[in-house]
């Protein structure tokens, strides 16, 4: 797809959309395909995450409503579930974030559905950030499922986790779980004006100050914040908040630690990825072969791999870009 | 190559508050495999039209109770004409006079559904169109 590259150098809003589009349905193609593009300059990268109905949506909007006041160019990833029956998916958060009359070249909001990953994002997610970053986005908003404890890749692919909460949805014991509190760079209060509020605060302030985690040089201590994204409660903070964070020393040493383990996750999640659809590809095949009640899955795990290992050293295109071979 | 998923939007134009067909369709569509992309209620043609190019979806359904549907939809179409996206098929459904049928399918609307008809034929329609493209 020669064309789409010519039309993603020149920056055509209508090719990122398809771009994005590729990355989802052709991980293995696409990643070749857009190894030639390299982002010019490095945009903020912000998650939110927290559980269903929390506000990320919500709160998303009212940053987008300021980013527009002040020319803050914004790219949005907003990933919600797929069926585990039908494998559709209902897409609702950019609902939320509907600005009327917005300008498409400044705000870009693109709905990913997680198609059975878990962890909270997509497959197509690292790649979607990637071309939203050669785009040249100040910001990319990146929002997640709705979480439970256990989905924190949001984490290896954001700037700055912001873990969204909401009152009454628990006791201390469950903010002392390891798991999602662990990898808030922020925590967002949302619904503050609900029973409970203060006590979740106070909660917080008492894990962070009792964790040895944050004591140590170099770590980030988050921030906790309230809001109420509906009535605008807080926004003007968090906004204020998030323009500061990227010139804070702290934070850039902070980031210079995360970004190692940024790039491992990342290198880690395109190999799995690759092979990820090469073996449904090889399966289908093998498993015709060997008739579908094949008794021994070990056997039949065993003989994927040998085909895999077999074929993948036959694919030209697979030799690395600066490969001298 | 994984399966290519097939991406709809659901969209509310004009001042219509009725969403319950909307949400129907789009709850229907979603458990029949498709990756539907809903937009809330009141959006404007001009919105539907960016909100369909950044979500790169290959059909877009509207849905209007007002009676504002000769006004509307056919500016949805105009405005993805204008960005160079005519490819995106656009369908429509809601209380639509019989008469006002022929006049909307002239103005590149492809199918008009109204009250009664099923989801499979809302799923015909759509594999149907997906069959002429491949």
């Amino acid at each position: 797809m020669p064309n789409l590259i010519e039309e993603l150098q020149a920056k055509q809003p209508r090719a990122l959309a398809r771009a994005i589009s590729l990355a989802e349905n052709d991980p293995i193609g696409s990643a070749e395909l857009f190894s030639s593009l390299h982002p010019l300059q490095k945009s903020f990268k912000i998650g939110f995450t927290g559980p269903p109905g929390s506000g990320k949506s919500s709160l998303i909007r009212d940053l987008l409503v300021h980013a527009c006041r002040q020319d803050l160019r914004v790219g949005v990833i907003a990933v919600d579930p797929s069926s585990p029956f039908s494998g559709g998916a209902l897409l609702g958060d950019r609902l939320r974030m509907n600005l009327t009359g917005f300008d498409p070249e400044q705000v870009f909001i693109r709905s990913l559905s997680a198609r059975g990953h878990l962890g909270g994002l997509s497959p197509g997610t690292i790649l979607s950030l990637h071309l939203l970053e050669y785009y040249g986005f100040d910001w990319i908003l990146l929002e997640t499922v709705g979480v439970g404890q256990a989905e924190v890749e949001i984490m290896y692919l954001a700037d700055l986790v912001s873990v969204i909460l909401v009152p009454g949805m628990g006791d201390e014991i469950q903010a002392m779980k390891s798991g999602l509190m662990e990898i808030a760079d922020l925590f967002i209060v949302n619904k503050c004006h609900r029973p409970g509020a203060d006590t979740l605060v106070s909660e917080l302030e008492a894990l962070l100050a009792m964790a040895p985690r944050y004591k140590e040089e170099d770590v980030w201590r988050p921030q906790i914040l309230k809001t109420d994204a509906l009535e605008g409660d807080g926004i003007e903070d968090l906004w204020q908040l998030l323009l500061g964070y990227p010139a804070n020393v702290d934070f850039q040493r902070y980031q210079a630690v995360k970004r190692r383990r940024q790039i491992y996750y990342q290198t880690f999640q395109s190999v799995i990825n690759h092979f990820r659809v090469r073996t449904a590809d090889l399966l289908k095949l093998v498993a015709l072969e060997e008739g579908a009640d094949a008794a021994d899955v070990h056997a039949l795990a065993r003989r994927v791999i040998w085909e895999l290992c077999r074929t993948e050293r036959r694919s030209p295109s697979d030799k690395p870009a600066d490969s001298s071979s | 190559m994984e399966k290519q998923e097939i991406r709809i939007l659901i969209a509310k134009v004009g001042l219509d508050g009725h969403d319950r067909g909307a949400k129907f369709i789009a709850q229907a569509l979603r458990d029949r495999g498709y990756e539907v992309i809903y937009t809330g209620i009141r959006q404007t043609p001009e919105d539907v039209a960016k909100i369909a190019i950044q979500e790169d979806v290959s059909f877009v359904g509207l849905s209007l109770l007002s009676g504002a549907h000769n006004q509307l939809f056919p500016r949805v179409v105009a405005e993805l004409k204008k960005a160079g996206a005519q490819d995106i098929v656009v369908f429509g459904g809601g209380v639509i006079p019989a008469d006002d049928i022929p006049f909307l399918q002239s103005q590149g609307i492809r199918e008009i559904f109204t009250p009664g008809t099923t989801t499979d034929q809302m799923e015909e329609f759509i594999q149907r169109i997906l069959a002429e493209r491949a």
